[in-house]
């Protein structure tokens, strides 16, 4: 016998796509699972983080960390009139522009010459990835030799070609070159490595069309690949920015901030003031101003990544 | 036509350039490990390396300490990706499985430590492992390293994880699977490639890691190799070739793995986030 | 067994309703088929049979005991998935033994490689063999038991999941369109397969599909869902011949049962003029005779399915489908003549699309 339900046409609003079924039971299993990561990760980032924003509010020193009294905004003016700051601000400017550039713009070129099939692409690529993988420590030391004013193999090269011999690291017109290329050299394999994997995910089929259509390799280029690998682009962008604003080991251990502070950055400036001028209060306070310029480029570069699919959308 | 062989030539010569420039700082390593005293503070370093004297290595290796450095770094590398693995799985399935209050906010948390300046946190981590008695000991450097690793090594699981259809996990339920068995039995087997990439990166993070290991480690019996190679930075009693075999020894494990698993660190890393 | 009763079973997902008040009583041992369109709820409510999902209101009982609050496993239910869900690191065998292995897990078991040794150890204990050589005997799998599913085709594949879920010898079956990821011809292999099993095993089926060739065929009973409601419930025949709704009428039936305002048809129209005809294509009637009584149109476009033919034209500005058996000396564009029977026509209200008539007794 069949039972008519007393139905009418439905009013309930349609069901969502069935999508990823997810498990919803209100259990404390799914806490169980975060909580050790998340814990741990909020003892060592985050609870450090704020005390390091404490102790800028002090006048603590490194014989006695924590024994720094309240000094207010103290840390902050001195560090904000202090020509060493403005230096480091402008250094960090210049470190992060010049990394940013040449980091992206070597990666994107070189992933496109490697974008074709060739014999030995396969050597060139694991060529191309040795600088990521070598440890920072490796490297400054191999830059070191190399910019080594009297045996280092740049000068022997420079001094043939007539260009002179030069203390790449010790004369403030240089340091920051010679700190620059060390650290593009060890940065823009990982910017090839993502472009190329973007380009290769290029369906053939779109560049296909275009061909049909008698576009040149350069209008192809324009067309197709250009807008696909923009997104990773920036995103790498972003990477690199952050990253440089960062970076601490190869700068350190090339010239220390030196020469003359041409390569003192703010991470490297935080750690002078810390560890070597002995000034927790004021290297937090540093190091705060620092982070608030990260965050801001962060923002920033939400900000208009947005606007951009906005636009595109 | 022409323009064909002219693209051709720029094309070979930009990737030759592009090759003398990743390559040549690698390569001077070498060679500068196998001159010999006089060549490199005398005479000039010859360009090309002296492959026979390969064979003088193992006297060189042992002059410094660098078993026991490179011991150390083993200890505090594979401790780093132990620890970190074990709470990326938890936290990379939670993440890519759960429904729960607070997911965003620690999604945003685990990005945003990325983000922070080791150097800023220093001072701090130092007073805090001061306090717990972590000071000047391998175990602490784990702890310290892991924390800044373990984000990248939940975003590749947590990806991977994401690719495991949901229901296989389901099934596994029919059929009276417990959860720790779905994660260990029938998840794990199928992401163990991204787990070997989150391997090899955390693996490295600990083995490269030099700023916490040169503030928190003062027995120099402790050093892992990063900060005994640093030490040789300014000073001159030891002659730089010795110094390069030091140097190589300690890149040449991170460079073989690099190079073996370079395909599936990059698709770890770059899953979900390269558009297309 | 088990009957299965379901009262006001309700689900959300978060604000968003899924499933609403759906109420039905199923004895045991029916085949019973949950069509609907994509999207109506079918899947959820599947997995809320299986313990897979939690309901938000209502409860589900299988012989009479509520089942909230228990696992699949306690269920003693066997799903089998659209995508079949076959482990694809683990051999047929093991996947075949896969459940009979966590039958036999204590807590002991549970941990980190102990237990993926176990399940290795306990495959090929006597017991647990025997059972999977039977199963796979059943389903034609014996040569395969040691292959991965990566190399088998998707026919065999469906059978290791069918294999899978007969292991344990549940009480109930679920099954997800397992057919949906098959071709045509497979899929009606498959079908004959799953309906084979049924007769052999009897126990309660419980199969979704949006295929209404399949509910029709398989099932012994059909529940209709839309948008998470129930639109009917009855037996294919029921549905087919007196659908409770606009809805189902048009779902059933290939060609669509044609529906038409009833001023359109003039099929008697009585009272509500704002009523809807329903008439399948097979009981209207075409003829070129230009003499003859009934309403005049053009033919559209003429399919010819090799045993039957289907003739598209309008009526009223709407498009209408007749199916003939018979080759008709109709072309394209040429006008005919359309009848029917008003016994063959049902009628709706236009408003909330129920059944108005006729009352006609099922049989």
């Amino acid at each position: 016998m069949s039972t008519l339900a007393t139905a009418r046409p439905s009013t309930a609003p349609s069901v969502p796509p069935a999508g990823r079924p997810r498990i919803t039971r209100r259990s404390f299993i799914p806490y169980l699972f975060i909580v050790p990561a998340l814990l741990y990760l909020i003892v060592f980032t985050v609870i450090p983080l704020l005390q390091g924003v404490a102790m800028s509010f002090t006048d603590s020193k490194l014989v006695n960390p924590s024994g720094g009294r309240p000094v207010g905004l103290e840390n902050y003016e001195y560090v904000l009139g202090n020509d060493r700051f403005i230096n480091s601000l402008l250094t960090t400017a210049v470190y992060t522009l010049v990394t940013v550039i040449f980091a992206v713009g070597i990666g994107v070129l070189g992933a496109l010459l490697l974008n074709r099939p060739f014999r030995g692409r396969v050597i060139v690529r694991s060529l191309v990835t040795i600088p990521w993988a070598v440890p920072t420590v490796a490297a400054a030391l191999i830059f070191a030799w190399i910019y080594n004013q009297e045996n280092g193999v740049l000068n022997d090269a420079t001094g043939a070609l007539g260009l002179g011999q030069h203390g790449w690291l010790t004369d403030p017109t240089f340091g920051l070159s010679a700190v620059l290329v060390a650290t593009v050299w060890k940065v823009f394999p990982l910017v090839l490595l993502v472009v190329l994997a973007s380009l290769q995910s290029i369906p053939h089929e779109l560049k296909e069309a275009t061909w049909l259509d008698g576009a040149t390799p350069f209008q192809s280029f324009k067309a197709v690949t250009l807008p696909h690998i923009m997104p990773t682009i920036r995103v790498m962008a972003l990477l690199m920015t952050i990253w440089s604003i960062r970076r601490f080991e190869i700068i350190f251990l090339l010239t220390g901030g030196g020469p003359l502070d041409s390569t003192n950055t703010l991470v490297v400036n935080v750690y002078r003031t810390a560890f070597q001028d002995q000034n927790l209060g004021r290297a937090a306070a540093i190091g705060v101003l620092g982070l608030s310029l990260s965050i801001i480029v962060t923002v920033v570069y939400f900000v208009v990544e947005n606007r951009q699919e906005r636009k595109d959308a | 036509m022409k323009n064909k062989i002219v693209a051709r030539v720029a094309w070979a010569l930009s990737i030759t350039a592009l090759v003398v420039f990743a390559g040549f700082p690698t390569y001077w390593m070498l060679t500068t490990a196998l001159s010999s005293d006089t060549e490199l503070y005398k005479t000039g370093q010859d360009i090309l390396p002296h492959l026979e004297r390969l064979g003088a290595f193992p006297t060189a290796f042992l002059s410094m300490p660098m078993l026991s450095w490179l011991g150390n770094s083993f200890v505090i590398a594979t401790g780093t990706t132990l620890l970190s693995l074990l709470l990326a799985v938890a936290a990379g399935y939670a993440l890519s499985r759960f429904r729960f209050y607070g997911k965003g906010v620690t999604g945003f948390v685990l990005f945003a430590t990325q983000m922070l300046p080791e150097a800023l946190l220093i001072v701090p981590l130092y007073a805090l492992f001061a306090n717990l008695g972590l000071l000047n000991n391998l175990g602490g450097l784990v702890l310290a390293n892991a924390a800044f690793t373990m984000p990248v090594a939940t975003f590749i699981l947590k990806g991977a994880i994401d690719k495991v259809p949901f229901e296989i996990e389901e099934s596994a339920r029919v059929d009276g699977c417990s959860r720790m068995g779905i994660v260990s039995m029938i998840v794990f087997p199928l992401i163990v490639p991204s787990v070997a990439a989150a391997a090899i990166i955390s693996f490295f993070d600990g083995w490269n890691e030099f700023l916490f290991a040169n503030t928190f480690i003062s027995d120099s019996a402790l050093w892992p190799a990063s900060v005994g190679l640093a030490s040789f930075l300014g000073q001159f009693f030891t002659p730089i070739n010795l110094v390069m075999v030091a140097a190589l020894t300690f890149a040449l494990p991170a460079i073989v793995f690099f190079l073996i698993a370079q395909r599936s660190i990059v698709s770890g890393l770059t899953a979900g986030s390269v558009k297309g | 067994m088990p009957t299965l009763d379901f009262t006001h079973v309700r689900k959300d997902y978060g604000a968003t309703p899924v499933i609403t008040d759906f109420t039905a009583s199923i004895d045991d041992n029916e085949f019973l088929v949950l069509l609907g369109p994509s999207g109506c709820g079918k899947s959820t409510l599947l997995r809320m049979i299986a313990g897979l999902v939690d309901t938000t209101g209502g409860s589900i009982s299988f012989d009479g005991q509520d089942m909230a609050g228990q696992d699949p496993r306690q269920r003693n239910v066997a799903f089998v998935f659209q995508s079949y869900a076959l482990y694809p690191h683990m051999t047929v065998r093991a996947n075949l033994g896969f459940p009979l292995a966590m039958d036999r897990f204590r807590w002991w078991n549970q941990f980190p490689v102990v237990n993926a040794l176990s399940v290795r150890w306990l495959v090929r204990r006597p017991e647990i063999a025997a059972r999977i050589d039977e199963v796979a005997t059943m389903l034609a799998l014996g040569d395969l038991l040691d292959r991965r599913p990566k190399d088998l085709s998707g026919g065999q594949r469906q059978r290791v999941a069918l294999a899978r879920a007969l292991v344990r010898d549940p009480r109930l079956f679920l099954l997800d369109e397992p057919l949906s990821n098959l071709d045509a011809q497979l899929r009606s292999s498959m079908r004959s397969e799953i309906a084979g099993l049924y007769q052999r095993v009897k126990k309660t089926f419980v199969y979704v599909t949006h295929d209404q060739v399949e509910a029709m065929t398989m099932g012994t009973r059909v529940i209709i869902l839309n948008k998470g409601v129930i639109q009917q419930i009855g037996t294919p025949q029921e549905i087919y011949e007196r659908p409770a709704n606009v809805f189902v009428a048009g779902f059933i039936g290939a060609p669509p049962m044609n529906i038409l305002p009833a001023a359109v048809l003039a099929a008697g129209a009585s009272d509500a003029s704002e009523a809807l005809v329903g008439i399948r294509p097979e009981h209207l009637r075409l003829s070129t005779d230009p003499a003859a009584a009934g309403m005049r149109t053009r033919i559209t476009s003429i399919e010819d399915l090799g045993s039957s033919w289907v003739y598209a034209f309008e009526l009223g500005g709407t498009p209408v489908h007749a199916t003939s058996n018979t080759k008709l000396s109709l072309f394209t564009g040429e006008e005919a003549t359309v009848t029917f029977d008003p016994a063959d026509a049902l009628r709706f209200d236009a408003g909330t699309g129920l059944l108005l008539s006729p009352d006609r007794q099922t049989h």
